[in-house]
């Protein structure tokens, strides 16, 4: 979450944590600016978080130290 | 050598001393008309990692520390800096108005959860089981929709814009960010905490806050 900006974090439990990388995930692989055609990932994100979401949930949780 | 984004500022904005990105590359500002675009040089598009995702995430919010930005989707990039120039140029104007509408906000992401299981409409057999899949389809959805009205009613007054999401997932009713000013924040926290207390039958978590990547452009909102 936002540290620099100051606020504690409001997520407690082991499931909003996952949630929480979920909503990562969503954020950054189907939100912001994109330029289009020139997205590329060396792993299509749609699938990425469609089929592997429980893969990279656990670890990204482990990549933050969580 | 391409060049990855990783957000657009203010031309004013400046870039916190010694910040890197991904595999702790520099990060240099681009600038041009109102605005400006952050970015690190990269040798190819970037491998989707859990480490590159939580770092160029931490980079934005470094930024986002030191003023507004509009953040970018992992993984855009672009050729070199006259391509981020015309970038900024060829759409200066709606990530100007962009910018403006974020200024001073950040993203809280509100996701519901059903307690009991209605994540898995399995077909059962029988002669009336296409129609009993349907009705408890629809009831799904009637319940979902029903629930974010619950939250939007509950919060939606302390947000500047919404972004909600019904049956984004099957264990997902409600998938709903919402754009709030810094001085709401709290009590935007506050209330989805006293809300769920209220909530039978589901369970809410909210995240963030998040820079505004639900509400980059005006066609997500």
């Amino acid at each position: 979450m936002v540290t620099s900006a100051g606020y504690s974090s409001p997520v407690r439990t082991a499931a909003a944590r996952d949630i929480a990388v979920i909503d990562l995930l969503d954020r950054l692989l189907q939100g912001g600016i994109t330029i289009h055609g020139d997205i590329m990932l060396s792993v299509a994100g749609i699938d990425l978080v469609e089929l592997d979401l429980r893969v990279l949930v656990a670890a990204v949780d482990k990549a933050a130290g969580r | 050598m391409t060049l990855l984004l990783y957000a657009i500022a203010d031309a004013e904005h400046a870039l916190p001393p010694g910040l890197s990105g991904l595999d702790d590359r520099p990060l240099r500002s681009v600038a041009h008309g109102r605005l400006s675009a952050v970015v690190g040089e990269c040798n190819d598009a970037p491998t989707v990692t859990p480490a590159a995702l939580v770092r160029f995430e931490q980079t934005v919010e470094e930024l986002m520390g030191d003023g507004t930005v509009l953040p970018a989707r992992f993984g855009t990039i672009l050729s070199d800096e006259a391509a981020v120039e015309q970038l900024l140029s060829s759409r200066h104007d709606q990530l100007a108005d962009a910018l403006r509408r974020v200024t001073g906000a950040v993203e809280l992401a509100v996701r519901a959860a059903w307690l009991d299981d209605v994540a898995g409409p399995s077909r059962p057999p029988g002669p009336h089981a296409g129609a009993e899949y349907l009705l408890g389809r629809l009831e799904r959805r009637r319940r979902a929709e029903q629930l974010a009205a619950v939250i939007d009613a509950a919060v939606g007054d302390l947000a500047r814009e919404r972004a909600c999401r019904i049956l984004a997932r099957p264990e997902s009713p409600v998938t709903a960010a919402y754009l709030v000013s810094f001085p709401r924040v709290d009590e935007f926290l506050a209330r989805c905490h006293n809300l769920e207390a209220t909530i039978p039958d589901a369970s809410l978590v909210c995240t963030g806050p998040w820079p505004p990547y639900s509400f980059v452009t005006r066609e997500q909102t």
